[in-house]
């Protein structure tokens, strides 16, 4: 399919990306490989628009995606957060509500940076191209990400 | 960083991963129609608004911020975490949620020597903010159905707060937004989620962000109140200036060239609606164009369109690009469209309308706007692996379309 051009290239690379972006925040394979699945089929239906910053779009969905789960649908009920992931290390799984937790509460700036420089591991300069941020800025919000993330003790990582 | 949350088996897309994402491609492809569409990136831009109230059910509404002058930083959303039950079941689409959207004046805006400050200067005499058009949005991203529902101004209803009848615009308090809600609750018993006030100032923003909006016209028209002037025959695409003076019209003519006469819309302020309520699908379109199906560029032209936003803790801007993106696969042609309906009566020497609710079509539409009318949307919903037949609430109400609108042109866009 024309309007496809390029996806299989990339497909190996924004799979594994979008799935440690889901394993990372969910813990869980059959939910990451959701994750990813959905992500990839998002990305996949307007690839003529995405594929110019593929890699940065599928980690922001795949992000959100994850969070959502998480955060469940419902809008004004306020849950009690989940006592432990589907991780069956309980502290690698009280590690991830948390961050999951801090992540969904950043100032949306912030999370996108921290998603894509800590849960993709993208470099700084992928960051701000990302972003359309300078790399200045990159640092600047990473920085404060962090602090926020450490001032809930994500002790050991962070 | 956080390596030790990596899966510790490295991960390789299978043949079968592979196959369900060129599925579920599939699925997504099915339910796009011709064009992609973000409704909630127009309803983000159009919080170029002054003033977004948070209403949470059974709970009063509180406002976050009403600054229009300067930044107001975006207060983050409360975390709020569903168990997680069922790791394995599909992302969650956003509930359908209830926006009320006012349009109000804002002389403050309006060049006093813009050809179109007929529109406003010319037809007021208090310079008090008053709403000039009051429209309940439903979004309801799990049926990727959006409905616009107009209450015409001079509806003649009770008046919250107070114990007497008036007409539904002497609710609107620019600096209580409750008045109005409960207003609109009390006699429509609809609910209202989010409360986004737009002044002229802002939908000219928004209008002009979007790199204007096209309407066809099929004769030359006019409005001399407003200083609306479309030469003849033509798609015609509006500045933001010009656009007020296209949806404010009331006394709105055409030029019959067979009768060789201008032809006045009769029906005031009823084909005014229809018009608007076109006019916002038509931007919805438009910004849709414009933005694509990316995020980043989404928020770039939502962003540059608002200046002063200011949001509660429950309507970011960034809630706004998410529900965007949930509601990307719509189809702007397929927003339905409603109004209060009722009958004109004289209050007084004004004349006013009653509304009438207990007729099936507006029962049915008023149906529409409540939650429970909706089918439960499902938590599991097979998104993810399968097809979502899109359940329609009401496929037997007729959408209501008054007086002069725009002919159907596909291609003036």
């Amino acid at each position: 399919m024309d309007d496809a051009d390029g996806f299989e290239e990339v497909f190996d690379e924004l799979a594994a990306v979008a799935y440690r972006v889901g394993y990372r925040l969910l813990g869980d394979r059959a939910a990451a490989e959701d994750i990813a699945q959905e992500a990839l089929a998002r990305a996949l239906v307007r690839w003529r628009r995405v594929e110019d910053h593929a890699v940065p779009w599928v980690i922001r969905v795949s992000t959100n995606l994850a969070l959502d789960r998480l955060r469940g649908s419902s809008r004004s009920v306020v849950r009690q957060p989940p006592e432990q992931t589907a991780d069956d290390d309980p502290e690698r799984s009280a590690l991830r509500v948390t961050l999951a937790r801090q992540l969904a509460a950043l100032p949306r700036r912030q999370r996108e940076v921290v998603a894509l420089r800590y849960l993709a591991d993208l470099t700084e300069v992928q960051v701000a191209a990302a972003l359309g941020l300078s790399q200045g800025s990159v640092k600047r919000h990473a920085g404060r990400g962090l602090a926020a993330l450490r001032s809930v003790q994500i002790e050991g990582v962070v | 960083m956080f390596e030790q949350l990596d899966d510790p088996e490295a991960f390789r897309p299978t043949e079968s991963f592979r196959a369900k994402v060129d599925d579920r491609a599939q699925a997504l492809r099915r339910r796009r129609r011709t064009r992609r569409i973000a409704v909630g990136c127009g309803a983000a831009a159009s919080l170029s608004a002054v003033l977004v109230v948070q209403r949470p059910r059974n709970d009063s509404t509180e406002i976050i911020a009403t600054d229009t002058t300067t930044e107001v930083p975006v207060v983050p959303k409360p975390t709020t975490f569903g168990p997680t039950t069922t790791p394995s079941t599909v992302p969650v689409t956003p509930p359908a949620r209830n926006f009320l959207i006012v349009g109000s004046d804002n002389r403050a805006c309006v060049d006093p020597d813009s050809p179109y400050a007929g529109a406003f200067l010319g037809d007021g005499v208090d310079d008090a903010s008053r709403s000039d058009t009051i429209l309940l949005v439903r979004v309801d991203p799990a049926a990727s159905q959006t409905y616009l529902l107009s209450f015409p101004r001079d509806l003649w209803v009770n008046i919250a707060e107070t114990n007497s009848k008036s007409r539904i615009n002497a609710a609107f308090d620019p600096e209580n937004p409750v008045k109005l809600i409960d207003t609109i609750v009390l006699n429509f018993h609809v609910p209202v989620d989010h409360y986004v006030n737009i002044d002229f100032c802002g939908f000219k923003e928004l209008v002009d962000a979007v790199g204007g909006v096209a309407v066809p016209f099929e004769f030359a028209t006019r409005d001399n109140n407003t200083g609306l002037n479309v030469a003849g025959p033509e798609c015609h695409t509006f500045g933001g200036e010009e656009a007020l003076a296209y949806v404010r019209s009331r006394r709105y003519q055409y030029f019959d060239p067979t009768r060789n006469e201008w032809v006045t819309d009769g029906t005031g302020d009823y084909g005014r609606i229809t018009r608007q309520q076109d006019f916002v699908k038509r931007t919805i379109a438009k910004a849709l164009d414009v933005i694509g199906g990316n995020p980043l560029a989404a928020r770039t032209v939502v962003e540059s369109a608002i200046r002063n936003v200011v949001t509660d803790r429950d309507l970011t801007l960034n809630a706004m690009l998410e529900l965007a993106d949930a509601m990307s696969d719509i189809d702007p042609s397929a927003i339905r469209q409603f109004q209060i309906e009722g009958r004109g009566i004289q209050k007084g020497n004004a004349s006013v309308i009653e509304p009438v609710l207990e007729t099936p079509t507006m029962r049915a539409v008023l149906a529409i706007f409540r939650d429970d009318s909706q089918p439960a949307p499902a938590v599991s919903s097979p998104t993810i692996t399968g097809d979502t037949t899109a359940p329609s609430p009401v496929p037997t109400v007729e959408d209501k379309m008054n007086g002069i609108y725009p002919p159907d042109d596909p291609t003036c866009r």
